[in-house]
């Protein structure tokens, strides 16, 4: 009941924020963007191989099937995955740290602890407060996502309901980002340290850990489309399979493919088995997420409510 | 001027004290080693998997029509300009950030003041201390890259491959300073510190990560595994061909890409270094000729940040602003 109270007066806080109120526009706007640039580009790449197949017919050579016939009409929503992995993470990051510094930066915390409430209550306040902005923003952009494919695309009920899972399971990915960026602003001395600290996190999750385990170079992790596997060699493989456990990143992308049903070039040939094994090791980080804040607010110390910036 | 090399000292000894500089400068240096070792191991997997064809063409008495792989020392370094680009500029945002943090939170900019030290001194010093601390760090990556390449890459390079290297470490100090100066603007004119650390990153996400990334994902050639041309047969004549009939929709994506800094420093970079094919050979003056445009923009927006920072310093209010 406490943890209640506690959550909603974080809502309203956290929605005032102007910082998270911008990430959180920014993406709605990719969430629209993300379909209108996900059907151009289909639309014009059709175009682009009926040209490249005329003139090889022209010049007496066979053109080869397209690549395109049996893409999915929900792959207009494919860059959303990529949206989801690096500004869903970010303004989850940026929630959480709101969240974990506001009370200390306010100088509330003696105030507020004077009241009956102990440790375990504040945190559940704000883990709630801020799973429910997120919740909230991934909703709309569900809807956003929602709409904009339906007027550009035909949509079965079994894409929508997909479209719900996805966003669902992008929940549970981001909400361990928030959780370690409320952590971290809980505990950390320096409110830019507390800041940084999860940032460098997951730019570790989505850009380091990648080249590791697919060879793949920073920016090319940005495309949601595989590449195609190259030639490896055991250093590699090896390379692969320490490091791929860790790459929650490429899990994300891949389970969220499959999810969306968008084939191969997106998911991988992952079989069903493998994509829950990616899943449970996206649930696992959330666990261990949930954990280091239970660590986190057992140093918390409400005496202490020395924050420098 | 003695003042300047006093704040510039002053923010070098800072900064190499900073933990968080410290471990995003190792992180470059592991990912950078990192991808080159990654990229010779697949170079040499590329060369085994092509001497194992030409073995098997030869034994079934075939004509060897596949190309061998050609090795190009420089293009082991996009891993290099990549990591430069995203983790680089964020080595520069915090600098940026604490250069200026740090004053504000002492409230040490007013107090210098009252010492005969003009404003202007104390953002040059800054400017100075921080821009040989990224050369210092850059410089050092370049280094470890280049003994990268030499022991674990196996490669030689040319005189003129020197030469573009150095060019390329050039420009990725020019590329780290502007987000150094545009950091340390934020953090200057806005009010609350954090938010201005949190508004710099969007910043860094919309122009280094989300435009990029929309420019590329509109590109025909990245909408297949391996590429569209690729999987169609089409050479390059063939594929310019195809896309003259798309001239407005490649305008459009170019023009996209080109609002983003970090495009045209990747552009700029890619070209000396040889990683588009296209630039492999050629001389440094038509590399000049055909990037010039993509160089003029990051000098001009790293010296539109610094101008921000001078301006900011003589602003009444700047110095007055705190927590």
């Amino acid at each position: 009941m406490r943890s209640l109270i506690i959550a909603r007066q974080e809502i309203k806080l956290l929605t005032k924020e102007k910082t998270v109120v911008l990430l959180i526009i920014i993406l709605l706007g990719l969430a629209l963007t993300s379909t209108f640039i996900g059907w151009l580009s289909q639309h014009n790449i059709q175009q682009v191989y009926d040209v490249a197949s005329a003139q090889l017919v022209s010049e007496g050579k066979s053109a080869p099937p397209s690549p395109f016939t049996n893409f999915p009409d929900l792959s207009v929503v494919k860059n959303m995955l990529i949206y989801i992995v690096i500004c869903g993470a970010l303004l989850a990051i940026a929630l959480g740290h709101s969240s974990g510094v506001r009370d200390r930066k306010a100088g509330s915390v003696k105030m507020l602890f004077s009241h009956p409430i102990n440790k375990r209550d504040f945190l559940l306040g704000k883990i709630l407060a801020i799973s429910f902005v997120l919740f909230l923003t991934l909703l709309v952009a569900f809807c956003v996502s929602a709409m904009s494919s339906a007027i550009l695309v035909k949509l079965t009920g079994i894409d929508f309901l997909r479209l719900i899972g996805f966003y669902l399971f992008s929940f549970v990915y981001l909400i361990g980002f928030a959780i370690l960026g409320l952590s971290f602003g809980l505990i950390m001395k320096n409110e830019a340290v507390g800041l940084l600290i999860p940032i460098i996190i997951w730019l570790s999750i989505t850009f380091v850990l990648p080249g590791f385990t697919s060879s793949l170079y920073p920016t090319a992790s940005l495309n949601p489309i595989l590449p195609i596997t190259e030639s490896h060699t055991p250093t590699l493989d090896l390379l692969h399979s320490i490091v791929n456990p860790f790459s929650i990143a490429e899990h994300y992308k891949q389970s969220g493919a499959y999810i969306l049903n968008l084939g191969d070039s997106f998911s991988g040939n992952i079989s069903l088995e493998t994509n829950l094994i990616y899943m449970s090791l996206i649930l696992l980080w959330t666990l261990i997420c949930i954990l280091i804040s239970f660590i986190a607010i057992n140093k918390f110390n409400p005496a202490n409510e020395e924050l420098n910036e | 001027m003695n003042n300047i090399f006093l704040i510039a000292r002053k923010e070098y000894k800072d900064a190499m004290k900073n933990k968080l500089f410290l471990v995003v400068f190792l992180l470059l240096v592991v990912l950078t080693v990192t991808s080159i070792i990654v990229a010779s191991l697949l170079f040499q997997s590329k060369v085994l998997d092509y001497q194992n064809s030409v073995q098997a063409l030869k034994a079934s008495g075939k004509i060897i029509s596949i190309s061998e792989p050609q090795f190009s020392p420089l293009k082991l370094l996009r891993g290099f300009v990549d990591y430069l680009e995203i983790i680089g500029a964020v080595l520069g945002i915090v600098l940026g950030y604490y250069s200026i943090a740090k004053e504000k939170n002492r409230r040490t900019l007013q107090l210098i003041l009252t010492r005969p030290v003009k404003r202007a001194d104390i953002i040059s010093g800054k400017l100075l201390g921080n821009t040989l601390l990224i050369s210092t760090a850059v410089i050092l990556i370049g280094i470890i890259s280049w003994l990268s390449l030499v022991f674990i890459g196996h490669a030689t390079l040319s005189g003129l491959e020197y030469m573009k290297l150095l060019i390329v470490i050039l420009l990725s100090i020019v590329y780290i300073i502007m987000f150094f100066s545009l950091s340390s603007f934020l953090s200057l004119k806005m009010k609350t510190l954090s938010n201005a650390l949190i508004i710099c990153f969007v910043i860094w996400l919309v122009f280094v990560l989300i435009i990029p990334q929309i420019g590329d994902t509109m590109d025909p050639d990245n909408q297949v595994p391996g590429g569209l041309f690729h999987s169609l047969n089409l050479d390059k004549p063939h594929e310019i061909q195809v896309l003259s009939h798309f001239s407005s929709y490649e305008i459009n994506r170019d023009h996209l890409e080109q609002s983003s800094i970090t495009k045209h420093y990747e552009r700029a970079s890619f070209a000396f270094l040889g990683i588009k094919d296209e630039f492999n050979d050629l001389p440094l003056s038509s590399i000049f000729a055909q990037k010039w445009i993509d160089l003029l923009v990051v000098f001009f927006f790293t010296i539109l940040c610094i101008i921000g920072n001078y301006y900011m310093v003589y602003r009444k209010d700047t110095l007055s602003k705190g927590e």
